[in-house]
C-alpha cells in the first residue's frame, strides 16, 4: 500500500519549470495595473530631475550624472521597496503563502519569481528617468550593455530589502510606512554626492545597497566602469542580494 | 497503514487560545473523513496542521507513516489542500491558476490545461475559464480553489469547507467530484458543516468540539449510538391524528394539521398500525426518518449525548 502511494505522489518540477511558472502568475498583476506601476515609479523622479535641472544654472556633467543616476535607482527603490514590501505583507496577511507552501515548489523560487516580477515592474519607468534626464539636462549618457546587470544587481538587491520589510512588518499598512522611510533614504543618499554627506549618513549610506548602485550606474552612465569597480560595487551588490534573499526565503518559512 | 494519523495533537495560538486539545485521529487509506463541529471548535487548526501550514504544539501528525514536520516536501507533493480562506490567485483567469497549479505539481503545459478545462467543466464552471479570478462569485471563486485542489490528481485530498458559500446544484457537483476520486483509491479528509449531505458520501466522521473529538465513528453507528428513536410526521386534511398514534412516542403538534411522533423503534409498527387503521383517504402527507447525522451533531452540540466508536 505505501509503495503504492508513493509511486502515485507528485512529481515535483524542475527549479527552471516552477521558476517560469511563477514568475508567470505573478506578472499576471501587471494586466491590471501596468500603468500605475509605470505611473508610480516614473514620476516622482522624473519630477525631482526636472525639479532640479530648474534650480541649477549650467550644471557641471558629473552633478547632471549624479543626479539621472539617483533617480533611476529611487524609481527601482519606489517599486523594489516601497511597493513590494507592501505587497508581500499583503501576501502574508491574506495567506497566499499558505497556497504555495501546499504546492512542492521551493520556498526560494516563490520569493525570486516575486522579486524578479517587481524587478521587471520597475523596467519601464527606470527608462523614462533615464531618457527624461538625458533629455533634460542634455548631456551626454553612455548607454551600454552593462547597465542591465548594474540595474538587476540593484534591483535585486533593493527588493530583498523590500521583501524583507514586507516579511516583518506587522501589516501592510506598517509595511507601506516603512518601505517609503527607507525609499526616502535612498533617494537623499544616492543624489547627494557621498563627499557632500556627515559623516553618520555615510555610515547610512554604506549600509545601502543603493549606494553601490548608483556608484555603478554613475560610472556607466559617464562612459564605463573599470573591472576594479565591478568587483567592489558589484561584489558588494551581489552579496547583499544573496543574503537578503537567503533571509527572506528563511522568513517566508516561518509559519503559523 | 494509515493515510494519516495524528497523535495527542495539541495546538495553542501565541494568543492562548487551545485550538487543538489532545486529537487522536487514525484515517485509513481510501476513506473519505468528515470533520464536523462548530465554528470555532478548532477544525481548521487541524487540517492546517495535517498539511505543515501550521506547527503542533504538542503530539505528531504523520501521513503514510512519515511525520509530516520533517517531510515537508512529501506532503507537498502527496496532499492537495483546499484552504478555508479564498484562493489568492486573483490576477490569473480562472483556467490560468487552475492550469498553473498543476504545472507546479509536475504536469506539463498541454497536460496541465486540459485538466484544468476538464476540472472546470466538471465543477459547471465552462463559461467561467477565461474570467479573472478576482471577478468571479464567492462560490465560483470556491470551486476554482477547489480544481486546484484536485488537479494532479493528489492521492490525499484535504479539503477545508469545500462546499461552503456553493449553491444546491455545484455542491452536487463537488460531491459527485469527491465521489469519483474515491473510486480511484483517494484518501479524502473534508471539513464540513452541510451535514446531511456529507451523510451520503463520508465513511467516518469526527465531530470536534471545544477543540477535542467528541465523537468518531461511521455515521451509522453514531446515529445508533445517539438514540433508537424514529421521527414520524403526518399532516391529516382535518387535523384529527389517532391517539393511539399519538400515545406510541412523545408527539408534538408543529402545524395546524400537522403532528410529530418521535417513536421507539421497537414501537414503530405498532405506530404505523394505529394509522393504517385510520386509512389513507385524508392522509396529506406522512414521513417516517430515523435520525439523521445532523440530529447527531445537534446531539453532540448540545451536550446531550457522548460516544466513540473507537472504543465501542
Ligand atoms: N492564527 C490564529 N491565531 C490565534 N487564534 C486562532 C488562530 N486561528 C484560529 N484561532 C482560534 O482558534 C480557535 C479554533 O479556530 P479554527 O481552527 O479556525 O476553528 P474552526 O475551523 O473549527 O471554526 C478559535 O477560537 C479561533 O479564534
Ligand atoms: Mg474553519
Amino acid at each position: 500500500m505505501a509503495r503504492a502511494a508513493e509511486q502515485r505522489a507528485l512529481r515535483t518540477p524542475g527549479f527552471p519549470t516552477a521558476f517560469g511558472v511563477l514568475l508567470r502568475m505573478q506578472l499576471a498583476r501587471a494586466r491590471r495595473s501596468w500603468r500605475q506601476y509605470l505611473i508610480v515609479s516614473s514620476a516622482m523622479p522624473s519630477g525631482i530631475v526636472i525639479l532640479l535641472r530648474a534650480m541649477t544654472a549650467d550644471p557641471p556633467r558629473a552633478l547632471a550624472l549624479q543626479v539621472i543616476a539617483g533617480n533611476v535607482v529611487l524609481s527601482v527603490a519606489i517599486t523594489a521597496i516601497a511597493m513590494l514590501a507592501q505587497q508581500v505583507a499583503w501576501m502574508r496577511q491574506n495567506r497566499t503563502f499558505d497556497y504555495y507552501h501546499t504546492l512542492p515548489v521551493g520556498n526560494g523560487a516563490v520569493i525570486l519569481a516575486i522579486l524578479v516580477a517587481y524587478l521587471l515592474f520597475a523596467v519601464p519607468g527606470m527608462a523614462v528617468v533615464l531618457l527624461v534626464g538625458a533629455m533634460d539636462y542634455g548631456t551626454h549618457v553612455a548607454l551600454s550593455v552593462g547597465l542591465v546587470p548594474a540595474v538587476l544587481l540593484t534591483g535585486v538587491a533593493l527588493s530583498g530589502i523590500g521583501a524583507l520589510i514586507g516579511m516583518q512588518a506587522r501589516d501592510g499598512e506598517l509595511a507601506g510606512l516603512v518601505g517609503n522611510l527607507v525609499m526616502m533614504a535612498v533617494l537623499f543618499l544616492g543624489i547627494i554626492p557621498q563627499a557632500h554627506l556627515p559623516v553618520a549618513m555615510r555610515v547610512v549610506a554604506d549600509l545601502l545597497p543603493s549606494t553601490y548602485g548608483v556608484r555603478l550606474l554613475l560610472l556607466l552612465l559617464s562612459g564605463g566602469a573599470s573591472p576594479g569597480a565591478w568587483l567592489i560595487d558589484g561584489g558588494i551588490l551581489v552579496l547583499f542580494a544573496a543574503g537578503l534573499f537567503l533571509l527572506v526565503e528563511r522568513l517566508s518559512y516561518r509559519i503559523g | 497503514m494509515n493515510a494519516y494519523e495524528t497523535r495527542g495533537l495539541v495546538k495553542m495560538y501565541a494568543s492562548g487560545v487551545m485550538a487543538n486539545d489532545g486529537i487522536t485521529l487514525q484515517i485509513a487509506q481510501g476513506e473519505i473523513f468528515g470533520v464536523l463541529g462548530p465554528n470555532g471548535a478548532g477544525k481548521s487548526t487541524l487540517v492546517r496542521q495535517m498539511v505543515g501550514l501550521s506547527l503542533p504544539t504538542r503530539g505528531s501528525v504523520r501521513l503514510m507513516g512519515r511525520d509530516v514536520r520533517a517531510h515537508d516536501l512529501r506532503v507537498r507533493r502527496t496532499v492537495g489542500f483546499l484552504s478555508q480562506r479564498p484562493l489568492a490567485l486573483m490576477d490569473l483567469r480562472a483556467s490560468e491558476a487552475v492550469a498553473c497549479t498543476g504545472m507546479l505539481r509536475g504536469l506539463s503545459r498541454r497536460r496541465a490545461n486540459d485538466e484544468a478545462h476538464q476540472l472546470l467543466s466538471l465543477l459547471g464552471m465552462e463559461d467561467r475559464v477565461q474570467r479573472l479570478v478576482g471577478t468571479l462569485s464567492g462560490g465560483e471563486h470556491r470551486l476554482v480553489g477547489m480544481a486546484t485542489a484536485l488537479i494532479g490528481a493528489p492521492p490525499v485530498l484535504v479539503l477545508d469547507e469545500p462546499t461552503n458559500e456553493l449553491d444546491p446544484v455545484a455542491r452536487a457537483r463537488v460531491w459527485d467530484a469527491l465521489l469519483a476520486r474515491r473510486e480511484q483509491g483517494t484518501t479524502i479528509i473534508l471539513v464540513t458543516h452541510n451535514v446531511l449531505e456529507a451523510e451520503r458520501v463520508v465513511s467516518r466522521v469526527a465531530i470536534l468540539a471545544q477543540g477535542r473529538v467528541a465523537a468518531i465513528g461511521t455515521p451509522g453507528e453514531l446515529k445508533e449510538a445517539l438514540h433508537q428513536l424514529v421521527r414520524i410526521e403526518v399532516a391529516v386534511r382535518d387535523g384529527t391524528v389517532p391517539t393511539a398514534l399519538l400515545a406510541t412516542g412523545t408527539a408534538t403538534r408543529i402545524g395546524e394539521r400537522r403532528w410529530r411522533i418521535d417513536v421507539d423503534r421497537k414501537r414503530l409498527p405498532e405506530a404505523l398500525g394505529a394509522l393504517g387503521r385510520r386509512g389513507a383517504a385524508d392522509l396529506d402527507d406522512l414521513r417516517v426518518q430515523s435520525a439523521s447525522l445532523e440530529d447527531v451533531y445537534v446531539a453532540y452540540h448540545a451536550g446531550e449525548a457522548s460516544y466513540d466508536g473507537t472504543r465501542g
